[in-house]
């Protein structure tokens, strides 16, 4: 069922290499970027939804210490409270779900295409959509003096290098993506928080883990991706996202029915309709009498 | 103190996510971690060397048993809680030790075993042990070494072929390649003839290493050539079959199949019987060239192995984890059999004779499943006999 992701994906990747001058990490490069361009909407639309679901926090925890001893009637009104603002709740996830098996198909790819192995060179076969690429295979596995479809070698101190831009540039990407939470008012923890934080201390720990144990060529993917990741964060924080319920031109009700995954920024109550609010939180909601 | 227990608690809860991310990653989605690879081969009558993973065994054609560890006398070695040992050399070495390749005879007592981690491997043949000076090359090894004059002849899997001085494992010569020689070279009297990754098949003055010529065949190449006559018969990636002169390299006649070609070519009376990864099967008329006598698609997915064919019969291994009889006259499918895993590496043909306790012939398959890495059929009427597992 894999192989509608995968081989598309090596076909691709075997092309770029082929037009850019048999340079596979240029085509690795150019790859990710592509991935990148494409997986774009949803990128775009987990972090904002991610965004819209910290700035509703404070409005959540009051929900909670409201409601602390009947959690179906909390469940209840946190429901009510994400429709009001127009929030999917699992809006953060599922894009990541979707995302997943890209992700490996890619990681596939660039395995079976570098085939360090006999298996995974036999696993190429019939794979490559596009008459005439055959002939490329297997690609040119070296770049710096590395060997691309093997883990770092102790002989060579550059390709030690490589695990460890992974995992700075995985934690400087979590990092930018996980937005800070605000703690809580009652000075008790707060679960999000801890749970960002865990996750920003193991994953780039996880990833250097995979780039000690799997080929340079992955590592260079990994790099490539999460620096990506880290320009188009930033472009997003430029371009799209602005401080709930704040608008440039002060019309605050532009996008406020045009969909079920609103910007954070523009998340407001939809019934019944409310003056503009300012401020970091959003508005407290209205009860629909 | 119930602020800390619940930090805690958050933080286990992301080192939970992270695992379970790791574990889906691993199990969920399409990551193949590499399945070991088994091959065989015979050393001395009906006992069959397996190498699978990092573990090389000797299993007794016969009855499908582990051959005992006997001393020189004979008797069978006891381990010190007084069990009778068997043949058994696992390398643990850095943890990296894999064969994809049988290992070779270096002398009586001595097998050269070729380890993907770089090692060629010299294991004492009695006492089953490695031992010896062992040989670190700079690169991985995926084939077999040839062994011929005092010398080794061993491809390295990113580029070139060296030759070693067999007494102390020392480069005589090296012959420079564009990309990795994964395919046993192939020594006929002093020239020693090679297939590269980098589509060209070489031919080399097997004692001073001088390049003799090299033919391009238009894609990778994994397979030995098969020698006859002054032809060189090879198949590749550019998914056709070669008949290439011996003597100067040129293409003397191709024939196109439908996926790429992963193993040498079986030459028996003048006819070329061919597998590709399409899971076709064909046999090719050399008398004229290479003209089609007939062509099968046997199996629903690849055939890595060379065919097996004797008697009226070629019998073929599949990925789809199927052993196949072919009538050798018409390519006919005329019977097959289930095997627990993908049948990757070469079939063996066991034979009765002096040094074979078999009673009738037997094709004996390696797979890639731990519980079923070898089984044995007969091979006119396809009977298993015996499995062997781990």
């Amino acid at each position: 069922m894999w192989d509608f992701i995968i081989n598309p994906f090596v076909t691709t990747l075997t092309f770029l290499y082929s037009i850019l001058g048999q340079n596979v990490v240029l085509a690795i490069v150019v790859f990710t970027v592509l991935v990148r361009l494409i997986t774009y909407p949803l990128t775009i639309q987990q972090q904002r939804s991610t965004k819209a679901m910290q700035q509703l926090q404070p409005e959540l925890k009051k929900l909670q210490e409201k409601y602390k001893n009947d959690r179906e009637k909390l469940a209840q009104e946190q429901m009510a409270l994400y429709r009001q603002y127009g929030i999917n709740p699992f809006g953060g996830c599922l894009p990541l779900f979707i995302q997943l098996p890209i992700m490996l198909g890619l990681y596939q790819a660039i395995i079976f295409a570098l085939a360090a192995t006999p298996y995974q060179l036999i696993e190429l076969s019939g794979r490559l959509i596009i008459p005439g690429l055959d002939t490329l295979v297997p690609l040119q596995n070296t770049f710096l003096g590395l060997n691309l479809t093997q883990p770092p070698n102790p002989a060579n101190v550059i390709s030690f290098a490589l695990p460890i831009l992974v995992v700075v540039t995985t934690w400087l990407q979590f990092k930018m993506t996980m937005p800070s939470t605000p703690p809580s008012s009652d000075g008790k923890p707060n679960q999000g928080a801890a749970m960002t934080q865990s996750m920003s201390t193991i994953m780039p720990i996880m990833y250097g883990f995979f780039a000690l144990q799997f080929s340079v060529g992955l590592s260079i993917y990994f790099i490539v991706s999460n620096i990506l990741g880290i320009i188009q964060y930033a472009l997003m924080g430029k371009t799209s996202i602005k401080p709930v319920n704040t608008t440039d031109s002060g019309d605050t009700n532009t996008n406020r029915q045009t969909g079920s995954t609103p910007a954070v920024i523009e998340a407001k109550p939809s019934r019944p309709k409310s003056k503009a609010q300012t401020g970091k939180t959003p508005a407290k909601p209205s009860k629909a009498k | 103190m119930e602020r800390s227990v619940k930090t805690i608690r958050h933080r286990f809860g992301g080192m939970l996510l992270a695992l379970v991310g790791l574990v889906l990653l691993g199990a969920c989605g399409p990551v193949h971690i590499d399945p070991r690879w088994s091959s065989i081969s015979t050393i001395s009558g009906d006992q069959i060397l397996l190498a699978f993973g990092d573990r090389l065994s000797l299993v007794n054609a016969t009855d499908g048993k582990a051959v005992p560890l006997v001393d020189a006398q004979g008797n069978i070695r006891l381990d010190p809680e007084g069990n009778p040992r068997v043949w058994d050399v696992r390398h643990e070495g850095n943890g990296q030790t894999r064969f994809y390749n049988s290992p070779v005879l270096l002398d009586e007592d001595t097998l050269l075993a070729p380890s993907y981690d770089r090692r060629l491997l010299t294991i004492d043949l009695p006492v089953a042990r490695v031992d010896g000076p062992q040989r670190e090359l700079e690169q991985n090894l995926v084939s077999s070494p040839v062994i011929g004059d005092g010398l080794i002849y061993q491809g390295l899997a990113d580029h070139d072929l060296v030759a070693l001085d067999a007494s102390n494992m020392q480069e005589v010569w090296r012959i420079p390649t564009g990309h990795g020689v994964w395919a046993d070279p192939l020594l006929v009297e002093d020239t020693l003839y090679f297939t590269s990754m980098d589509h060209f098949l070489y031919a080399v003055n097997a004692q001073s290493g001088e390049l003799l010529w090299k033919s391009d065949l238009q894609g990778a190449l994994t397979s030995t050539p098969v020698y006859n006559d002054g032809h060189l018969y090879v198949g590749g990636f550019a998914k056709k079959v070669f008949d290439v002169s011996a003597e100067t390299g040129e293409i003397l006649a191709e024939y196109p199949t439908a996926e790429w070609v992963w193993s040498a070519p079986t030459l028996v009376d003048g006819v070329l019987y061919v597998s590709d990864l399409a899971g076709k099967v064909y046999a090719l008329e050399t008398s004229n060239g290479l003209t089609e006598k007939w062509q099968t698609a046997a199996a629903t997915r690849a055939i890595p192995p060379s065919p097996l064919v004797a008697e009226d019969v070629v019998v073929v291994g599949s990925r789809d984890q199927k052993i196949y009889w072919l009538n050798r006259e018409t390519g006919e499918v005329i019977d097959s059999k289930d095997v627990a895993g993908e049948v990757l590496a070469n079939l063996l043909l066991i034979e009765p004779g002096e040094d074979s306790n078999v009673s009738e012939p037997l094709v004996i398959v390696s797979t890639s499943a731990p519980q079923e890495l070898l089984v044995a059929f007969t091979l006119e009427r396809g009977q298993r006999v015996w499995a062997y597992g781990r």
